[in-house]
């Protein structure tokens, strides 16, 4: 219970910095956007149309298969619970805190929610979901454990720099396109995209409110 | 007396009112004057199984109770007890006696101690290691070679999980022989047999209940190798089917989608032998033992190959035993070591060079140091030696490249770019470090060194940590040189390289940020500028 109780104060103080929902700025204004990571080549890393906003809770969050992972997210640990815990969105049921046991020695399982499991590297540790996708956490700046890169079955990657303070820097993806965060009083207000197309490259800033 | 027809959740008691559930047996009831009941270890709908002790012989064994209140299956029982009697196989258990008492059916069965299968999945979600399912495999169909092709062919019609022990010496056992038929030639007699089985795992034509045959076991045995290896249970016989005849894909995922450790090889192994026709699965056990047994001769040769490689070309060895995932050997989910770990005696004699080049290395990385302290002394003049390649001669041959790197004892400010740092640890104190290409466990901040920490993670990979050969020399490690500037930033220093498995390198800099490259990434892309 305690465990739990623990999980749910540590989601209530994580979670409003994410409260943020994308909305759009000159010619994508009137569309919905998620800053949601989309696999297609030649569109904008972080922009996808024409899905609500509303059905996610925050900016910046990486799609696998079908769980969503919020990546400004840390994965926290309960020393004295031995649990590591980790926000994903499965669906549309909502966030949700899933806390991964130790299954055997060096190796932690989730017991509720969808199935993950950390290994533990030392100073790396993996988390990896059931088709194959690979999240590496380091510890950053800012003494949190962050997700520094992605990586599926599939050769597609996107890999993740902090600034000192533990925020996101910037994204890469495997299809060379990046994502630089604009911060102002360490909130997120905009996101500029960099990514090629046939008719070359592009460059795209998409305003994120906290609306 | 209560009528049931659910044996496990999941079960379902084909036929008619073929059982009826008795009044469990009370602890210390003796039966037959001779068995002393201890415990009952699990009860279904069509049995129950008592460990009990016989008092003649002084041994514990296991009553098998079946439930049945029809005198034809009574008959058959005592059939299939004095067939059962008949079999000696390692992976099955010894049947020495039977016995009716009180209209109650008895089977006497060796005693087989250990955990079922699905008792451990249950406490422990998720796959096994391929190679141990592997093995099991290998013992199960050396026992359903047995008992298909026995003059009187035994088919089992339940193997799933539960039916699978593990004994304390690591071999499997294949239980439960409530079910077990043989092919007589009066298929009314199939019709009417104690059967049962369990869904996720039995072949169409046996929930169809038209029949079954070797194949049958065949499709029960792919689908708990296949809930084994994945840790997901297989899909319905009947919802594969339904998707079938709907011109929809198979709802069953190849076993390689689920689970990538598992491989296509074996991912198509399995998808032949749960093949929903019969005459599209292996033809008999034998050669879906063969099918399993050429996986694992492929698997030697790759390795005789990659030992032939690995003498001309070191680098190319580690590629090729990481073909598919440079984290196999950390997860669960990839459960396989590589092939430079393995146990396998083919592999024992890579284990001792690797120990002797490790142990020739450490000599090596303690002389240059010493030599570099004495010199310092010696001369008090500040010595820099930068980029020395030393290359070492292992008895096969073998030559690794050991890129060290020393610094300054009292490095000029100035160079401290170059030092690899970690906080609290003043440059100016700093010892000479030797930045070899394997950090990837870099020592954190204050913490005891790597090899003196009891890490959890060690557990499951050797326990030393040789030179990684999956560097090539001119992967360009980040440096200050080549970072771009964050901003109007002055420059910093790398405090900490952390290297993944896969090549990755996490680069934690002085100033706190943390900047991720990929193998073989020469010059990333300038980032942002952030505020």
């Amino acid at each position: 219970m305690l465990t739990i109780f623990r999980g749910f104060l540590i989601a209530l103080v994580l979670f409003p910095s994410f409260g943020a929902f994308a909305s759009s700025t000159e010619s994508e204004r009137g569309l919905n956007q998620n800053l949601l990571w989309n696999q297609k080549k030649q569109e904008a890393p972080f922009v996808r149309r024409g899905v609500s906003t509303s059905s996610f809770a925050g900016p910046l969050i990486y799609q696998s298969g079908d769980l969503s992972f919020p990546l400004l997210q840390a994965l926290v640990f309960d020393p004295a619970a031995n649990c590591y815990s980790l926000v994903v969105q499965r669906g549309t049921d909502g966030l949700e805190l899933v806390n991964l046991w130790r299954a055997r020695a060096g190796f932690y399982s989730s017991g509720n929610g969808p199935y993950l499991e950390l290994a533990n590297l030392e100073s790396l540790k993996t988390i990896t979901t059931l088709n194959g996708t690979r999240f590496i956490f380091a510890e950053v700046g800012d003494g949190a454990w962050h997700c520094v890169s992605i990586h599926d079955l599939q050769g597609n990657y996107l890999m993740i720099d902090y600034r000192p303070n533990g925020l996101v820097a910037r994204l890469r993806d495997s299809f060379g396109r990046t994502a630089t965060p604009v911060y102002s009083n360490q909130r997120l207000v905009a996101l500029t995209q960099v990514w090629s197309t046939s008719a070359g490259e592009q460059i795209k800033t998409v305003a994120v409110s906290s609306e | 007396m209560s009528i049931t027809n659910a044996m496990q959740p999941e079960t379902r008691a084909v036929g008619r009112e073929l059982s009826v559930q008795p009044s469990p047996l009370a602890t210390g009831a003796i039966l037959q004057s001779r068995y002393r009941i201890v415990r009952q270890l699990g009860k279904g709908g069509m049995g129950a199984v008592y460990e009990a002790v016989d008092q003649r012989l002084d041994a514990t064994v296991a009553l098998k109770e079946t439930f049945s209140v029809d005198e034809r299956l009574r008959r058959q029982f005592e059939q299939e007890a004095r067939l059962l009697a008949q079999l000696n196989h390692p992976a099955l258990p010894r049947v020495s006696d039977y016995f009716t008492e009180d209209q109650r059916a008895f089977l006497v069965m060796q005693f087989i101690e250990g955990v079922d299968l699905a008792e451990i999945i249950a406490k422990q979600p998720g796959p096994f290691p391929r190679n141990q399912v592997v093995a099991w495999a290998d013992q199960l169909l050396d026992a359903l070679i047995f008992l298909h092709s026995r003059e009187r062919q035994i088919i089992h019609r339940d193997i799933k999980p539960h039916n699978l022990k593990l004994t304390h010496n690591g071999t499997i056992a294949l239980l439960d022989f409530g079910l077990a038929k043989t092919q007589t030639e009066d298929r009314s007699s199939n019709d009417s047999s104690i059967c049962g089985y369990t869904r996720r795992y039995a072949p169409l034509e046996q929930i169809q209940d038209q029949g079954t045959t070797p194949q049958s076991d065949i499709y029960a045995l792919g689908a708990t190798l296949y809930h084994l290896l994945t840790g997901v249970k297989p899909t319905d016989a009947v919802i594969r089917e339904a998707a079938l005849v709907n011109s929809m894909t198979d709802p069953l995922r190849p076993a390689n989608e689920v689970h990538a450790a598992v491989g296509p090889e074996l991912a198509l192994i399995l998808c032949r032998a749960m093949a929903q026709n019969p005459s599209d699965r292996y033809a008999n056990a034998k050669e879906f033992r063969e099918a399993l047994a050429q996986l694992g001769r492929s698997r030697d040769q790759a390795g005789v190959e990659v030992t032939a490689v690995h003498e001309e070309k070191p680098i190319a060895r580690h590629e090729r035993t990481r073909s598919t995932d440079a984290f196999d050997s950390y997860s669960i989910l990839k459960p396989e070591e590589p092939a430079m770990f393995s146990s396998q005696s083919g592999n024992r004699s890579n284990l001792v060079v690797m120990g002797i080049l490790f142990l020739v290395l450490s000599g090596l990385i303690a002389a240059l140091y010493s030599y570099n302290h004495l010199n310092d002394s010696a001369t008090s003049s500040q010595t820099r030696v930068t980029s020395q390649h030393a290359t070492i001669s292992s008895p096969s041959q073998d030559k690794l490249k050991l890129n060290s790197t020393t610094t300054p004892l009292n490095p000029a400010p100035e160079s401290a770019a170059n030092v690899v740092k970690t906080p609290g640890q003043n440059i100016a104190e700093a010892p000479a470090k030797v930045q070899t290409p394997f950090r990837f466990d870099n020592a954190k901040p204050n913490s005891p060194p790597a090899s003196a920490v009891s890490s959890p993670a060690k557990a499951n990979v050797p326990n030393m940590r040789l030179p990684r050969t999956d560097f090539k020399d001119n992967d360009p490690a980040p440096s200050v040189s080549n970072l771009p500037a964050f901003g109007q930033r002055e420059a910093v220093t790398e405090r900490q390289v952390l290297r993944t498995p896969d090549g990755t390198q996490v680069v934690k800099f002085s100033d706190g940020s943390t900047r991720v490259f990929r193998p073989g990434e020469k010059s990333p892309a300038a980032g942002g500028s952030p505020q």
